[in-house]
């Protein structure tokens, strides 16, 4: 069986900052000698953990999976493996886009759980329909990415949500 | 009973937004209903303790947050669960009367069912009914207050009597509902 690239993503809930990436690939090939890992966001930027100098992470071959980083809000991003053979040649490359939420689902969260405590809150100018606009926001976030594959739309909508939970006093 | 699990309340809240959006809907051709909690609050309560209880499935929070989507949910929580897992409860298969067994009578003797110095029988037909246990013309109770008893198990089916069976004893066993 031929060597097959494939990884998986996710946000560490504990630690929103954090992505792990894990690879999950099938067979082997013996002259894959070390990895790297391009993260791009919406606007081509590349995102590196603080103090890399190069738009990619090297992934060392013997760690799996690999904890970055790399966030200080939600994003929608674009990553990428590429697995090297000796003398950097890149031999196989996977990537796809991912929908970061973390940040403001825990926001949402939150909202809700104060909410269950004080369900009078409910009643307060705008307060309810902002958490159905920044709930929507998330939502449409998620579905730009799942359904659209548009890592753009999706950071439209969680700059909205992230605005209004940075703003909370005004919108909740 | 049971208290309802953070999945199974997640699966209510789900299938209660569209009971309550249809509900909500119908009122366009009847006149205007509302439902008391919107489908959009269940919905997004709904999404709230999903997306924790994915990241965080033992905060300690999650059930008082349930329990406030369980409240949200009100009589469509209740069609949900019937729509998820079918009737609740359970059922139970009626027995009708002209399905009972024959009762069962019989002279002690060493080939009985219960045989002379015996003490208990399987009665396999009788199995989940109750029974009526006459000896010598005199109905036995099931409690030992001196004299002669017996015990019945329904489940298995068996039979056991006290003192055990002498010759020539009648033994009348009828199967009750």
């Amino acid at each position: 069986m031929a060597f097959s690239p494939s990884f998986t993503v996710s946000q560490n809930p504990t630690n929103p900052g954090y992505i792990v990436v894990t690879d999950t690939s099938t067979d082997t090939d013996a002259s894959i000698v070390s990895r790297r890992i391009t993260i791009k966001d919406s606007e081509g930027n590349y995102i590196v953990p603080s103090g890399t100098t190069t738009n990619y992470i090297l992934w060392d071959i013997n760690t799996n999976p690999i904890s970055l980083n790399v966030l200080t809000q939600d994003t929608a991003a674009n990553v990428k493996v590429e697995w090297l053979y000796a003398g950097n040649v890149v031999q196989y490359t996977t990537n796809a886009n991912y929908c970061f939420t973390q940040y403001n689902k825990q926001f949402l969260y939150y909202l809700i759980q104060l909410q269950s405590l004080n369900y009078n809150i409910i009643q307060d100018t705008n307060y309810w329909g902002n958490v159905g606009i920044f709930w929507t926001n998330i939502t449409g976030a998620i579905n730009s990415v799942e359904i659209g594959n548009d890592i753009v739309a999706a950071q439209v909508c969680l700059n909205r949500a992230t605005n209004m939970a940075a703003n909370q006093s005004k919108y909740f | 009973m049971a208290e309802i699990t953070i999945p199974d309340m997640i699966e209510i809240g789900d299938v209660s937004t569209y009971l309550a959006a249809n509900y909500e809907g119908e009122g366009s051709l009847f006149g205007e209903r509302l439902a008391v909690t919107s489908p959009q609050s269940i919905q997004l309560v709904t999404d709230a303790l999903r997306w924790q209880y994915e990241s965080f499935p033992d905060d300690s929070t999650i059930r008082g947050v349930a329990n406030y989507l369980q409240w949200m949910c009100g009589k469509f929580g209740l069609t949900a669960q019937y729509v998820i897992n079918g009737a609740g409860g359970g059922s139970v298969i009626p027995i009708f009367p002209t399905a009972s067994p024959d009762p069962v009578e019989f002279s002690v003797s060493p080939t009985s069912i219960i045989p002379s110095g015996g003490s208990s029988a399987s009665i396999s037909s009788f199995i989940g009914f109750n029974v009526i246990f006459v000896r010598g013309g005199i109905a036995q109770s099931t409690l030992n207050i001196g004299g002669s008893y017996f015990n019945w198990n329904k489940g298995t089916g068996t039979l056991t009597c006290y003192p055990v069976a002498t010759t020539d004893e009648l033994f009348q066993i009828y199967p009750t509902i």
